[in-house]
């Protein structure tokens, strides 16, 4: 691709972006006929967001190299801001940390995936891009933080801009499984 | 027989993908497969917690480790996301942290994250993936 943004990673191809957001709205609609109500929709979107979260966060670590973030500040803060230029091709700005540093609001100044997007009136309930907040909460679940992660803002629906609450939950360590408990 | 065998550990410690080049002694061969893995993956947790208690700094862990014994040298590299190369070569060989970053960034990104058949946290069985890693081997002797 000649279109690269300078300063992305060399080996990143920003056609996955544009043909996510270009397909997304047929799949959405897919998951509207399979399913029947809004929360079991919402909650299928939010599961896909979540696998490919899962396995984004390995690509973006692969391909980015720069020092270990050390904190959840630190982290969630590089997911909003480069993570998500990396994979939806906007940046995220983060804001409105509580004293704790456990919550904060995720705002996207522009959402590709609801750029052509015009939700019908019975679809009030429908969290269009949930998808990013499964994204977000796999990804960030892979680097031990599990996280909540909810559309606060809805550009689809009359707010100025889309936004996403993240509620952190709890810091994951590093364990080892069932089989190495018995010595 | 420059290099000896590699391990991928998941970061529960499951054993995602091992492959054998040399190991004309193996002490574990009765014990199974099994216990090799474990014993592996338990020294890296110790060999990690003891270095980081004996680091100089407060921050140092940059997911890179190896040590050098009379008759191998182990090499260990840990992605953000927990997952433990280690692979153990002759002592001759100097450290391997751009190949063992290459076979993270490259191979398992093309092999295992964006294979959709694969699941990242699962054995690899990719045959794609198993020459790859042939191929750098192969590389790492012939520099020699």
């Amino acid at each position: 691709m000649s279109g690269r943004r300078p300063g992305a990673p060399e080996s990143f191809d920003p056609v996955n972006a544009e043909l996510l957001a270009l397909t997304y709205g047929s799949m959405v609609a897919q998951i509207v006929k399979d399913y029947e109500s809004p929360h079991e929709i919402n909650q299928q979107i939010e599961a896909m967001g979540y696998r490919i979260g899962t396995r984004l966060v390995d690509e973006y670590c692969a391909k980015v190299r720069r020092p270990k973030c050390v904190n959840f500040v630190q982290t969630l803060e590089t997911a909003a801001t480069d993570g998500l230029q990396m994979f939806l091709g906007v940046s995220g700005k983060v804001s409105g940390w509580n004293s704790k540093e456990d919550q904060c609001e995720i705002f996207l100044p522009k959402n590709p995936l609801e750029e052509w997007v015009e939700l019908p009136p019975n679809m009030a309930d429908l969290r269009y891009s949930n998808i990013i907040c499964g994204a977000i909460r796999g990804a960030l679940e892979m680097v031990h933080y599990k996280i909540s992660c909810e559309v606060s803002q809805d550009a689809l629906k009359g707010d100025p801009q889309t936004s996403f609450q993240v509620q952190l939950h709890e810091v994951m360590k590093a364990e080892t499984g069932e089989e190495y408990n018995d010595e | 027989a420059l290099v000896h065998n590699l391990y991928i550990f998941d970061g529960k410690g499951r054993c995602l993908f091992y492959r054998e080049w040399y190991r004309p002694h193996n002490a574990l061969k009765h014990a199974g497969k099994e216990e090799d893995y474990k014993l592996v993956y338990g020294m890296i947790l110790t060999l990690k917690h003891t270095c980081k208690q004996l680091s100089p700094k407060s921050d140092d862990e940059d997911g890179m480790i190896t040590y050098t014994t009379n008759t191998y040298r182990l090499h260990h590299y840990e992605t953000p996301t927990n997952l433990h190369f280690v692979l153990l070569t002759s002592p001759a060989i100097a450290s391997l942290r751009e190949e063992l970053r290459y076979l993270y960034a490259v191979i398992f990104d093309n092999f295992v994250v964006r294979n959709p058949m694969q699941n990242p946290r699962e054995e690899i069985k990719s045959q794609g993936f198993i020459n790859s890693v042939d191929a750098i081997v192969s590389n790492i002797t012939m520099r020699k």
